[in-house]
């Protein structure tokens, strides 16, 4: 970037419709308008270096002479911390933050069987969705989306307001355990780098010993702020003993607003 | 990897002076150069001495009562 006015000194820029100024080493800067004549501005584009920072979310503020705001506009995505980046602000430009800020539609699936590795949610990205999945057929299994006594597998959400959504299913497709009783374990957890906390635990869910379900779900949902370096994963367990055949249990994360 | 962002701009006709203020959003990052693009134009009373006369009139004068 050719800096033509080192210093923050406003001098002409490469072209009369441009001004290049330097930075001045501080994490705001501003810039003001000639005096005498009628202004519109058509773009303002700043360079960054956040090496020695946390991610950033720039934003531009247009006063009047005397300090009155008038607008303020903040970019919708980060600039990483750690790096460079730069941010633009310009006539006609669509936002790029344009999910919505529910949970429906966007996002993306995972589906998992076994132990996966920890899924990283991206930062950024309100409303982005991000589904957890598993499936067994086999009665009394444990369906593990989190790593309790292991490597802690799940979300790693970034700090945040996310909303949690926990579902298990579950059913017998056999008229002969209609009248059996189904227990769920759903546990809702909460990793940490030092252990495990249970951050919600369903208790065992009774269909009831002479219940005519063949077929049932269970949800939870909860909005909750985490700190950073956080994992959320849902262990769903199955009594043993009970027949059961169809059994899936979702978790799903949809971040709510900015960090 | 640089991560390069992108927001619209509000549509606004500035008057002089007016003063745009970027903040980076962290108190770790620095900015490190600031480009403005923009249009300028000369109010009216400046341009109306060097502007020909429109309908007969210079210098920015309104036309006298009576005239259209």
């Amino acid at each position: 970037m050719p800096v033509d006015d080192p210093g923050g000194v406003i001098a002409a820029g490469p072209d009369r419709q441009t001004r290049v100024i330097g930075g001045e080493g501080g994490s705001t800067m501003s810039y003001r308008l000639p005096a005498g004549l009628f202004q519109y501005v058509e773009s303002v584009y700043v360079e960054l270096d956040t090496s020695g920072a946390s991610d950033a979310r720039p934003e531009l503020a247009i006063a009047t002479d005397n300090g009155v705001v008038m607008a303020r506009k903040r970019q919708g995505e980060d600039v990483l911390g750690g790096d460079t980046g730069s941010a633009t602000w310009a006539l006609r430009l669509d936002d790029e933050r344009r999910q919505p800020d529910t949970a429906l539609p966007y996002g993306y699936l995972v589906y998992k069987r076994g132990a996966p590795s920890t899924v990283v949610v991206p930062t950024g990205a309100v409303g982005k969705k991000v589904l957890f999945t598993s499936a067994q057929a086999s009665d009394g299994v444990t369906i593990h989306l989190d790593g309790v006594t292991g490597s802690p597998d799940g979300f790693d959400l970034p700090v945040g307001l996310w909303s949690l959504t926990a579902m298990a299913h579950w059913g017998s497709s056999s008229p002969t355990y209609e009248k059996t009783a189904f227990f769920l374990n759903m546990t809702f957890v909460k990793i940490g780098t030092t252990g495990t906390v249970d951050m919600e635990t369903f208790n065992v869910l009774p269909v009831g010993s002479n219940g005519y379900v063949n077929n049932m779900t269970a949800m939870y949902h909860n909005v909750a702020t985490f700190p950073p370096t956080q994992f959320v994963g849902l262990q769903v367990t199955q009594n043993s003993g009970v027949n059961k055949d169809l059994f899936y249990a979702v978790l799903s994360v949809v971040r709510m607003v900015d960090a | 990897m640089a991560t390069n962002v992108a927001a619209p701009l509000p549509d606004l006709s500035l008057e002089d002076e007016a003063i745009i203020t970027v903040d980076a959003g962290d108190a770790g990052s620095v900015i490190t150069s600031m480009v403005i693009h923009f249009t300028q134009e000369l109010p009216r009373e400046l341009l109306a001495p060097v502007l020909p006369p429109l309908f007969g009139y210079a210098n920015g004068d309104e036309p006298p009562l009576g005239v259209a």
